[in-house]
């Protein structure tokens, strides 16, 4: 599991009470130190200063993200209200698996509201909701910005506002980085790397490939399973390390180029972000 | 901190899904570190819900291949027993949410978190043959947009890692217009590829003995699907 190192604030505090079940067992909420450590030591380029774009320092963007869907959800509670219906704030919930078993389920607290609407208060429920009254058809009629939800999304877009308009550059972002001669020559080295331990593989794809077309059940000492740890203790972290280097130089430029967009999405964002904490905050006093 | 929740194994998690009422996600954080990928997964939320053959229930067994395709390593305890925790999405590094609303609540909500690949997961229905042994037209289905690109070679990389496991012979990837009932709203919609999976069919007995089985011998396969068709990110 990712560590997440942002100190606490009140709304968080107040949400960790809400938590709806207690984990039980050793090594549920373990923190992978070797990676946290590994982050650490990754070449930081500019965009880890442009929200919904981090890589290095992506579960800032997931806790932002967080704030968001929370602030939304209380939106969404105030304008269910006005048009006279109860919401209950629901936002998403992390799973965590364990092998010792379950402590409570997870109960939908909207369940109870709409299981006791008739069919024609269902439709009336959704349409004020999803701004359709059928919002589980599989063809929509046409796409509906009317919704409590949609309004609530239209008044905090959140950290992924920009990153998604800017999807097509970023996938032509990635294809340069991964033609990148230095891309190259990190993937030549990690294949010297592992030939020194003793496995011959071309590439990572060709390792996790083996990897992954094993015989389910084959146990930990197989070729591909030693090769893997040998992968991960050594050759992998160096690769990374490698290929971020490589990714730095385009990923500033990106920056560089899309610099006029990105200072006025920082702005705004900074802006809506604020906004969204404050409306958590006084829903939680 | 956000919330968290415990569960057990895949007969607990399905609870979670069904309702129809709010918007809310299930997540999934990778299990080490994060590749840079984010995948929405969409099981059928159907209301009402679609019978198949003898009890089964259409949107159960698809958060529950949702479910394996995100964690299946920690789900079943021959894999836990088994090191194939790789083989899963949160194992090779993504980070993960499992849409438990509407189809409208899905698209919207894996927009906003800029997913990087819409992934809903159903199962198909045709005439009932419950007792038939061999296969008509029966098999898995990956369905995408006329013109998208990306979201034909997402689903041909996922249909890769099920047509020779799923039982029916009629394996196969199409356009949701040509195959379906019309343009879908979660492939039209999400501004990420779209990929969407009728994994086999529930109106004959083999199909639905083997989405049955999909945590524990196939449904990883859908995350090894989508890792091929990422090109095995890893940081």
């Amino acid at each position: 599991m990712n560590e997440r190192t942002k100190p606490l604030k009140k709304w968080q505090a107040v949400a960790g009470a809400a938590i709806i079940a207690v984990v039980v067992g050793i090594g549920v909420l373990q923190l992978n130190l070797a990676d946290s450590s590994e982050a650490s030591a990754m070449p930081m380029s500019d965009l880890e200063d442009v929200p919904g774009f981090r890589f290095v320092n992506g579960d800032m963007d997931e806790d932002q993200y967080e704030v968001e869907e929370l602030a939304r959800e209380y939106l969404v509670v105030e304008c269910m209200a006005a048009s006279g219906w109860e919401y209950t704030a629901a936002p998403s919930v992390v799973v965590e698996m364990n092998e010792s078993g379950l402590t409570e389920e997870y109960v939908d607290p909207n369940d109870s509201i709409t299981a006791a609407l008739s069919e024609d208060q269902l439709s009336e429920y959704y349409l004020a909701l999803y701004g359709t009254s059928s919002p589980d058809e599989l063809v929509q009629e046409e796409n509906t910005d009317n919704g409590c939800l949609q309004k609530a999304h239209a008044e905090i877009p959140g950290v992924f506002e920009l990153a998604s308009q800017l999807a097509v550059e970023t996938d032509a972002l990635e294809v340069e980085i991964s033609n990148d001669p230095q891309t190259t020559e990190a993937s030549a080295k990690w294949e010297v790397c592992m030939s020194e331990k003793g496995f011959k593989y071309g590439s990572v794809d060709e390792l996790l490939t083996a990897l992954q077309n094993e015989p389910a059940g084959q146990n930990k000492t197989s070729k591909a399973q030693l090769a893997e740890k040998e992968n991960k203790n050594s050759c992998g972290p160096e690769l990374r390390k490698d290929k971020r280097a490589a990714a730095v130089k385009h990923e500033n430029a990106f920056v560089k180029k899309h610099k006029v967009v990105i200072e006025k999405f920082k702005k705004k964002h900074a802006l809506a972000f604020a906004q969204a904490e404050k409306i958590v905050e006084a829903h939680q006093e | 901190m956000q919330r968290v929740l415990v569960v057990a194994g895949v007969c607990a998690l399905t609870g979670l899904f069904g309702s129809t009422a709010t918007a809310a996600d299930v997540l999934y954080e990778p299990a080490e570190a994060w590749n840079g990928k984010r995948v929405y997964l969409s099981p059928a939320t159907h209301n009402p819900d679609k019978q198949g053959c003898g009890d089964y229930k259409e949107n159960a067994a698809s958060a529950s291949i949702a479910e394996a395709a995100a964690n299946s390593a920690y789900a079943d305890s021959y894999y836990v027993a088994n090191p194939r925790d790789r083989n899963n999405l949160r194992g090779l590094g993504y980070r993960v949410r499992i849409g438990k609303g509407t189809y409208q609540s899905a698209v919207i909500n894996s927009n906003a978190w800029n997913a990087h690949a819409h992934v809903p997961i159903h199962t198909n229905a045709t005439t009932f043959r419950c007792t038939a042994t061999t296969s008509v037209g029966e098999g898995t289905w990956v369905m995408h947009g006329a013109t998208s690109t990306q979201g034909k070679a997402l689903s041909q990389k996922i249909l890769a890692e099920l047509k020779t496991r799923s039982p029916g012979a009629n394996d196969k990837t199409c356009v949701d217009t040509v195959c379906s009932i019309g343009s879908l709203h979660e492939i039209s919609a999400p501004n990420a590829p779209s990929a969407y999976i009728e994994a086999e069919f529930h109106t004959w007995n083999k199909g639905v003995a083997w989405i049955r089985e999909a945590n524990v011998k196939w449904g990883y396969r859908i995350a090894v699907g989508i890792d091929n068709y990422f090109g095995k990110p890893r940081g």
